[in-house]
This record gives C-alpha cells, sequence and structure tokens, in this order.
C-alpha cells in the first residue's frame, strides 16, 4: 500500500485528512457504534484503497464496490451517508490528483455497492422482524394454552360461579359453582338464558347491563343480584360482567358470581368490628372521622355541626387506685351518660381513647347552644357512681368546635377539638372553644418542645427574677426564678410554655431541678454581695412528687452554703396537703427550715382542713380578680384568709396587676403578693443589692 | 372458550409500536409500515429525531465503556428495544448482559441474534415489576447479584408514568444492587423544544406507551441512593463526549433527554437483605 497517486508527496498526510473529515460527516450522520478514533481507522483503510484503485494499482470498479458494501457493514447506511461520502471522497481522490475518469468509476461503484448491501440488509432485516414476529405470536399462543389449562383447572375448583354468554345472554359455557349457587346441573344450563336464571325483579336490570356492554362499553358491571334458584329460594350474588372482544367468533361476555349470602353476614360482623370499641360498644375514632367527614358535607348550612372533644380527669389514678375493673364500668358508665345526654339531637357518641370521647352533634334549630350542652355533659358526669361500696364522680375537660366550616377536613377538625381540650386543662376550665388563631400558635409550640433540650444545652434557657413582696410595704422579701426561652425565630417563651413544653418530652425534672440549682447559686451571689434575699421556686408536680427531690434540695443548698430559710419552695397543693411520701419529704425539708408553700390553694373545704397539719407554712391563691370582686365572692375570699390565717399559715397571692387590687388582698388579710404591679421579671440585678433601697 | 382468536399485544402488526419506531429512527428495517408511518409523524414534530436517537446510541457506548473500565462485567439492561449496531454485549464484549423490554417482537427478535450467544439472555417482562424482573430464572441466573451490576435504563423511563411511581421503581432494583453498581439513565424531557416534544409526544399517543417528559431535578431524583458521577445529569449529548459522532451542532439536540451515571455506594445500607438472599 504505497502512494497511490505518484504526483503527491504529501500523500500519506492527505489521506489521513481525507479520513478524518469523512469520519466526521460520518459520524454526525449515523450512529456508528464505533469510538471516532476506530471509526477514522477504518475509513483510512477505505480511502487508501479507493487510492489504490485511483491510482491503477487495483480495479477502480471492484475497489469502490468493497467499500460500498463496507460502509454499510460499519453502519453508516443512511442515504445521509451515502450522500456524503460520494462528495468527501469524490472530492477529496480528485484534489489527491486522481483522474476524473477514475474517480468517476470509483465512486459509482461505491455508489452501487452501497446500495446493493443497504438492499440486501434490509431484506434479511424484514425477514427476521417476520420471523420473530411469528416466533412471538407462537410464544403468545403457548402461554395462552397454559393460561387456558390454568384457567380450566381454576374454573373447576373455585367456589365462584363462571359462565360465558354470547351478546344475547345465552349461556355458552359454565362452571360447576354456579351449578351449585343455582342449585342445577352444569349440563343443563348450557343454552339457557342468564335472564331465566335471575330473579323476576332483576331481569330488566341484568338485561340493561347486557345493552351496554354489547354497544360497546368496555369497563365490567358489579352489581348485588338475586338469581333463582330450581328449589324456588333466593340466591344472594355479586354478579360482574365483562365483556370480552374477539376477533374471531364474535364477543362474548364473561360472568362472575360470587355467593353472597355468607358474605353478607360476614361482612356485617367483621364492620362493626371494625368500627366500634369493645369496652363501650361505641363507635371508634376511624367510624367518627368518617361520619364527620359525610355530616360535614351534608349538614343544614344555617346550623352545621359541633364536635366535642372529651378526656375524662384523672382517670388513670381511679384505675390506678381502685383497679381496671373499676375504670371499664366507670367508662361503660360515662359512654351511657354521654348518649343521654344528646339522646335528642342527631349525634354521635365515640370512643377515642382510654378515657377520651368524643360527640358531633348535627346541629337543628332546636338543639341547645355550646355551653348548655357542655354543662349537661359535666353535671351528668358529676353524678356519682356507686363503685364497690364508695362512690366515684367524674369530671371531664372539653374542646369544642362549633360550627366548622362545611370544606374543614375531619382530621384538621379533631385535631382543634384536641388543642382546645388542651388548653382548657392548661387553664383549670372545664371547656373551651377551638380558636383557629390559637390553634396555630399550639401546634407550632408543640413542634417546640423537640427543640427544647437542644435549646436549653445552647443557653437560649435563661433564668430571670420577678420580685415578690409584702403587701403591707411593699418590701421585697424573695426572688422568684422564672425561665425564659429567647427563642431566636418566635421571641421570648415565657416561664409556664417552658415547662409546658417540658412536660410534653418528660423533662420536666430535670429543667426543674436546673432551675432550683440556678436559683439557690444566685442566693449564694446575692448574699456575697451582702444582700440577703431567699428564693422562692415553684417545682412542678412531677418534680415535687419525684422521690429525689429532698436529696436535690439537700445538696444544692450545701453546695452554695445556704441557710435552709433561705430557699422557699412552691409546691402544687395537692401534694403537699396530701399524705403521700412527698409530703413527707416536704415536712423534712420544713423541719430542716426550707420554707415550704403550698402553690394553688383551691380553699376547697377539704384542703382547708388539711392545710393546718400540712408542712405548708403559707399557701398561694392563684385565683384571678377583678378590681372590685363581686361582694360574694370577696366576702368567701376573706372569710377563707381568715381560716387560713388563724391556723397559723400565711396567704399570698400572685397575678397582682393594680394598686386596687393590691390594697383589696391586703385589706383581705393576705401577707405577700406578686404580679405585673412590682415590676416584671428581670436579670438577678434588678433585684440586687442596688435596688435594696 | 377454546375458539379464542386472540392478538397479544405488541404482535398487532396493524398498531405501531416503539421499539420497531425507534428502530426505523436509527435507520434500521426492523420495521412495519405502520412504524416507519409513526417514525415519519415523529420526524415532522422533531426533525432532529434520527440524531437524538443516535446520540442516545452514542451515550450508551460511552457509558458501558466507562462502566466496563470501573470493572463492571454484567449489565441488566431494562427496555433494551430490539437488539441494533452497538447492543450491549458487543461494547462489553466479555460482559454477561441480560435484556428485558415489554415487546414480544423485540424480545423474539433479540433471542434470535443472541442463539449463540450464551452470555447474554433476552426475557419478555415489565421494568414496573422489579420483584418479577429479578425473579426470572433468565436474569436470576445469569447475573450475581452479590457483584456490581450495571443497570441500564435508556430512553424507558418515560414510558413509565408518575402513577407507577418510576422513584419507587428505581429504588427496588437499588436495593438488591450490590454496592459498587452503576445506573445508566437516559430520559426525554421537554425542558427544551418544548413545543416540538409535546408533538412528538401527541403523535405517538396511538402506541401502547405514553411518553411522559420529565424535568431534570426529576430525573436527578431517580439517582436518590447512588453517588452521581461528574457530570451530573446534563444533557445526554454532554456527558463526557469524546467526537464529533457524539453530539450535535444544535445545542437543543444535545439535551431533548437527560443522561446521568450513578454509583451505589459501598455504604449504603441495602435494608432487604432477605430478598438479596433468595437470589443467590
Ligand atoms: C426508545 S426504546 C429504547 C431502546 C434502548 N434502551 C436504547 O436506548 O437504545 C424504549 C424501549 O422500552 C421498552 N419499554 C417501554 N416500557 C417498558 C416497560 N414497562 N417494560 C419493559 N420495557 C419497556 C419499549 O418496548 C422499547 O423497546
Amino acid at each position: 500500500m504505497t502512494a497511490a497517486l505518484p504526483r503527491d508527496g504529501d500523500a500519506p498526510r492527505a489521506r489521513a485528512k481525507l479520513a478524518k473529515k469523512w469520519t466526521y460527516l460520518l459520524s454526525s450522520r449515523a450512529f456508528v457504534p464505533l469510538t471516532n478514533r476506530d471509526l477514522e481507522r477504518h475509513l483510512l483503510g477505505f480511502v487508501e484503497r479507493l487510492c489504490a484503485g485511483v491510482g491503477g494499482e487495483a480495479p477502480a470498479h471492484r475497489v469502490g464496490r468493497e467499500v460500498g458494501v463496507a460502509l454499510v457493514d460499519l453502519d453508516c447506511a443512511t442515504p445521509d451517508c451515502l450522500q456524503c461520502t460520494v462528495e468527501v471522497v469524490g472530492r477529496g481522490l480528485l484534489a489527491m490528483g486522481g483522474s476524473r475518469e477514475r474517480v468517476a468509476t470509483a465512486v459509482a461503484a461505491l455508489a452501487a455497492g452501497f446500495v446493493e448491501r443497504v438492499r440486501a440488509v434490509t431484506l434479511a432485516q424484514q425477514e427476521q422482524l417476520g420471523r420473530s414476529l411469528h416466533r412471538a405470536m407462537r410464544q403468545a399462543q403457548v402461554e395462552l394454552e397454559v393460561v387456558r389449562a390454568h384457567h380450566d383447572v381454576v374454573e373447576g375448583h373455585t367456589s365462584t360461579g363462571i359462565a360465558t354468554t354470547d351478546p344475547r345472554a345465552r349461556v355458552v359455557r359454565v362452571n360447576a359453582a354456579l351449578g351449585r349457587i343455582v342449585d342445577r346441573a352444569p349440563g343443563a344450563l348450557a343454552g339457557t338464558s342468564l335472564f331465566d336464571l335471575a330473579h323476576p325483579a332483576e331481569r330488566d336490570g341484568i338485561r340493561a347491563d347486557y345493552a351496554q356492554l354489547t354497544r360497546g362499553g368496555t369497563t365490567s358491571i358489579t352489581q348485588p343480584r338475586k338469581l333463582l334458584r330450581a328449589d324456588g329460594e333466593t340466591a344472594w350474588v355479586t354478579l360482574t360482567l365483562s365483556p370480552l372482544r374477539r376477533h374471531e367468533g364474535g364477543d362474548r361476555v364473561v360472568v362472575l358470581a360470587e355467593d353472597a349470602t355468607d358474605v353478607n353476614l360476614l361482612q356485617g360482623q367483621l364492620n362493626h368490628q371494625a368500627l366500634h370499641d369493645v369496652l363501650t360498644r361505641l363507635p371508634n375514632r376511624q367510624f367518627f372521622t368518617s361520619r364527620l367527614e359525610q355530616a360535614l358535607r351534608t349538614a343544614d348550612p344555617d346550623t352545621g355541626v359541633t364536635v366535642f372533644h372529651l378526656d375524662l380527669d384523672g382517670f388513670s389514678a381511679v384505675t390506678g387506685g381502685l383497679g381496671r375493673e373499676v375504670g371499664d364500668h366507670l367508662l361503660k358508665v360515662a359512654a351511657a351518660r354521654l348518649e343521654e345526654v344528646v339522646a335528642e339531637e342527631s349525634a354521635m357518641v365515640a370512643r377515642f381513647g382510654f378515657d377520651e370521647f368524643a360527640i358531633l352533634v348535627e346541629n337543628s334549630p332546636s338543639t341547645p347552644d355550646v355551653v348548655t350542652t357542655a354543662r349537661r355533659i359535666n353535671d351528668r358526669l358529676a353524678e356519682p357512681v356507686d363503685v364497690r361500696g364508695g362512690r366515684i364522680a367524674c369530671t371531664a375537660r372539653i374542646g369544642v368546635v362549633h360550627r366548622p366550616p362545611r370544606h374543614a377536613s375531619p382530621e384538621d377538625l379533631l385535631d382543634s377539638a384536641h388543642l382546645a381540650l388542651r388548653r382548657a386543662k392548661g387553664g383549670g376550665r372545664r371547656w373551651e372553644l377551638a380558636d383557629p388563631v390559637r390553634d396555630r400558635l399550639d401546634r407550632r409550640v408543640l413542634g417546640l418542645a423537640a427543640t427544647l433540650p437542644g435549646a436549653w444545652e445552647g443557653g437560649e434557657v435563661v433564668v430571670r427574677y420577678q420580685p415578690l413582696v409584702a403587701l403591707e410595704d411593699e418590701r421585697l422579701v424573695a426572688a422568684e426564678p422564672r425561665l425564659r426561652w429567647d427563642h431566636p425565630e418566635l421571641g421570648e417563651v415565657p416561664h409556664e410554655r417552658c415547662f409546658a413544653l417540658a412536660e410534653d418530652i418528660g423533662l420536666v425534672v430535670p429543667l426543674g431541678t436546673w432551675a432550683l440549682r440556678a436559683a439557690c447559686a444566685q442566693a449564694r451571689s446575692w448574699r456575697e454581695l451582702g444582700r440577703d434575699l431567699p428564693v422562692r421556686v415553684s417545682l412542678a408536680h412531677a418534680q415535687a412528687t419525684d422521690p429525689d427531690l429532698v436529696a436535690v434540695v439537700r445538696s444544692a443548698l450545701a453546695d452554695d452554703g445556704l441557710p435552709p430559710g433561705s430557699l422557699w419552695l412552691g409546691v402544687p397543693a395537692d401534694v403537699v396537703l396530701g399524705d403521700g411520701e412527698a409530703a413527707d419529704g416536704l415536712r423534712a425539708l420544713a423541719d430542716a427550715g426550707v420554707g415550704v408553700e403550698a402553690d394553688g390553694f383551691t380553699a376547697a373545704p377539704a384542703d382547708l382542713t388539711r392545710v393546718a397539719g400540712s408542712p405548708a407554712r403559707a399557701v398561694r391563691m392563684s385565683r384571678p380578680l377583678t378590681d372590685r370582686p363581686e361582694p360574694l365572692v370577696a366576702r368567701v375570699l376573706a372569710d377563707l384568709t381568715a381560716v387560713v390565717r388563724e391556723a397559723g399559715v400565711g396567704v399570698s397571692v400572685t397575678g397582682v396587676a393594680t394598686p386596687a387590687q393590691a390594697r383589696w388582698w391586703r385589706d383581705a388579710g393576705a401577707d405577700t403578693a406578686c404580679g405585673p404591679l412590682y415590676g416584671p421579671a428581670g436579670p438577678p440585678e434588678d433585684l440586687g443589692p442596688r435596688s435594696n433601697t | 372458550m377454546t375458539d379464542l382468536g386472540w392478538v397479544p399485544d405488541g404482535i398487532d402488526t396493524n398498531v405501531p409500536n416503539v421499539a420497531r419506531t425507534y428502530d426505523y429512527l436509527l435507520g434500521g428495517a426492523h420495521n412495519l409500515a405502520v412504524d416507519r408511518e409513526l417514525g415519519d409523524r415523529v420526524l415532522d414534530a422533531l426533525p432532529g429525531a434520527r440524531r437524538m436517537a443516535r446520540i442516545n446510541r452514542s451515550f450508551l457506548r460511552r457509558a458501558v465503556t466507562h462502566l466496563v473500565a470501573s470493572g463492571v462485567d454484567q449489565f441488566l439492561d431494562l427496555g433494551s428495544g430490539i437488539p441494533t449496531a452497538g447492543n450491549v454485549h458487543e461494547v462489553a464484549t466479555r460482559a454477561r448482559v441480560a435484556y428485558v423490554d415489554s415487546e414480544p417482537v423485540a424480545v423474539a427478535h433479540a433471542r434470535l441474534l443472541l442463539a449463540d450467544v450464551d452470555r447474554a439472555t433476552a426475557v419478555q417482562a415489565d421494568l414496573r415489576d422489579p420483584d418479577d424482573v429479578l425473579s426470572r430464572p433468565e436474569v436470576a441466573d445469569l447475573l450475581d447479584f452479590d457483584r456490581p451490576i450495571g443497570l441500564l435504563l435508556l430512553l424507558a423511563l418515560h414510558f413509565v408514568p408518575d402513577s407507577d411511581d418510576p422513584w419507587g421503581v428505581v429504588a427496588r432494583y437499588r436495593d438488591r444492587l450490590a454496592p459498587g453498581s452503576h445506573l445508566v439513565v437516559t430520559h426525554a424531557t421537554a425542558d427544551r423544544r418544548t413545543r416540538a416534544m409535546r408533538d412528538v409526544a401527541d403523535s405517538t399517543a396511538r402506541t401502547r406507551e405514553r411518553l411522559h417528559y420529565r424535568t431534570r431535578a426529576e430525573v436527578t431524583r431517580l439517582f436518590a441512593g447512588f453517588d452521581l458521577l461528574e457530570p451530573g445529569v446534563t444533557g445526554f449529548a454532554l456527558w463526557r463526549p469524546e467526537g464529533a459522532g457524539d453530539i450535535s451542532a444544535d445545542a437543543d439536540d444535545n439535551a431533548v433527554a437527560y443522561a446521568g451515571v450513578g454509583v451505589k455506594p459501598t455504604a449504603h445500607p441495602t435494608p432487604d437483605h432477605r430478598a438479596r438472599g433468595t437470589l443467590t
């Protein structure tokens, strides 16, 4: 393979250039399963052979033909490929000095070889395609046979009745199960009309279904239907009619008949179990939710619906103390009573969870208002129940969603009811109306709980101090630590909220302990500055009943070298006035000199009698008060205060906002107070030695 | 019911089908008049359609070559189509290859072609059902799922509607693959040439498979659980092009389909040990 064209000393370079250009053009016109480099190598070979042909070393027409064939075999087989080849090769060979005549011969032969090869390849591929089609068809037929064999087995053994009919409902084929369902021999069924097997009342309906299918319907029709048994009885079935369109032999209808007699019975039972609470036999949450969804849509827009979500108070205490049986009994009684309360209404009572119930009322013009219904619920529940020699009364907290918009989703609605219920509990109220604005806030705050531990560790939770003064002369007598979470986005999260969040995630005790220690350390700092200011730390319920409380308090005092009198503890009244272990521990602390006070004192008669014997040296009333209390309330409060004081116990009040309130409490006999009137909680410096003037 | 004159889907020679039409666009002759008619309509809407088919096959060659160089020696080619020039087993000349397509003709054809090749097989199955595909004896016996596999989904997933959750489908294959396995995807998009691509979709509405174009982000999501190789998900011509034939002079041609290659990382937990165990 030497230079084909003698005149050109740069022949190899020129050939390489031609091959490169040819490669470029071909590869952008056809898919060649080669890298460009490999393609170029092949084409360079072609160029060299063509040059040989043009240069007279080989017959130009033969070389041309061969290259044309080879091109197609490289998959450069499109018309485009031929066109660009003729152009680039023809010109290239001429430029390299080939004679016009020989170049023309070579290129013409190339085109002929190309076309011949393309034809052959196309025919081969078409033939292959034909064979593939045939094979695929054969394969499909084999599969069909298998399916048919399967089908026969299934048909013979299934309990579903199966028949094939022609478009006029004449039975072509039928299985044994269908015979059993209609109580006839399968052989006797062939040739009969499906319409004759139908219960007379159903014939028109089935006829209409057939008409629909034969008119070109493509989807199956499934209906509960009645068939006629040979013995004259009715067979209940679920009948499915499916069209079967065929290329040959006319269309068919496939009939499936499932015996529905047993199914109907079973289904009813299953439904009931799936949708009802076993103990109370009330609908469950799922049932309630779907009913709610429906009611929202269908309720009279003028009256709407109302949803009550109830939680029985302290119910776990009942079951814990009196046993499961008593608890179950109470739940059943509560369920029955709730149903009574709404007996006049179109309503559903459901049990949601352990001690949670819900009521859906589809309001009518005569439905009592929400206040009345909520009161009736509580009144009815409050009637004592006889249990094992004793009597127990229930109370409930209720979250209410009243007349939600009809497009509200049941889930959102129940969520709102639940949030309102939480608020009722948190605020110590019997019931609370859902409030979209507060809901949004609450939802956000619930999400917050999860981030509290991180924030606490990260130093976002700080301790502030609020003054506690003697009502007599407004002298500062103690400082109360208050937590504040400086949330980077939501701003300040106040003390109560911090603890409520901590409650949600079981963080109350560690957080409370931390606050207690911080307060003790602060008291010591003040002492070091010459200011003897006690700290009054309110304990959360979980903290007050924590078995480690005494040890924690002792070590906090010891670590900071504080005299016990510098620490006052505000303890939930039910704990400190109770007679559990927690009260004993508190007594020990009180005996050691720690100031123990009862928080949230309700002044219920029982509490009043217990206050005298308790370790508490003072009680704190948290009753909100207006500037001018009703005369009756005023008198009762004054009397109460007197009783407490008589027992040698001090009285403290919170939430004092105006001088009038302060004056009123002072006259009623209270000793100390805190509240907005005496300034907000601030950094410790605010209460330090400087302000002692 | 023994007299059914029934023609299986895809063998009906009066209905064009995707595999044969694609073959036509690639310049093959494994097609019928109905397919060529459809191909011509596609060409009317998108004159660059032939280039698109070509660019896709070039990408296939580059990607498979890359995988072979990375040590992958077994391939599962889903939606493999009618075998044409440059099939996977021809590019990866030592690898074992399982071709899967739902079209009976494409599969019958592949079987003819592979009659003498014992390291490659063709299966008729629906790629949307990974459990079925992976439990076929042809696949399970040929491929070793404890070692890396190249999973190819070239111009195939756009036939899977969102309602069939292509992402979930890919994830189910992924969970069965050993670390070091690769996912190779090309997927048509209407992010460019939106009008023309819509017209193509309309013209193919007559076939059984409809086209579901997806955005780059949606295609990228297919690679969840894989580490994308450079240059990520790009126009299919722009994935490591090597020469003139790999790309088109027209920028939009280069991006009518997205391409990407990802590798399943070694640390990736394989949640479904149990299922993998049944294959070994
Ligand atoms: C455009 S071709 C692509 C062929 C080849 N993968 C390529 O990129 O060159 C698409 C192929 O996917 C196949 N296909 C479409 N949906 C499928 C499915 N659900 N299961 C299996 N194959 C499918 C079609 O039959 C067709 O052969």
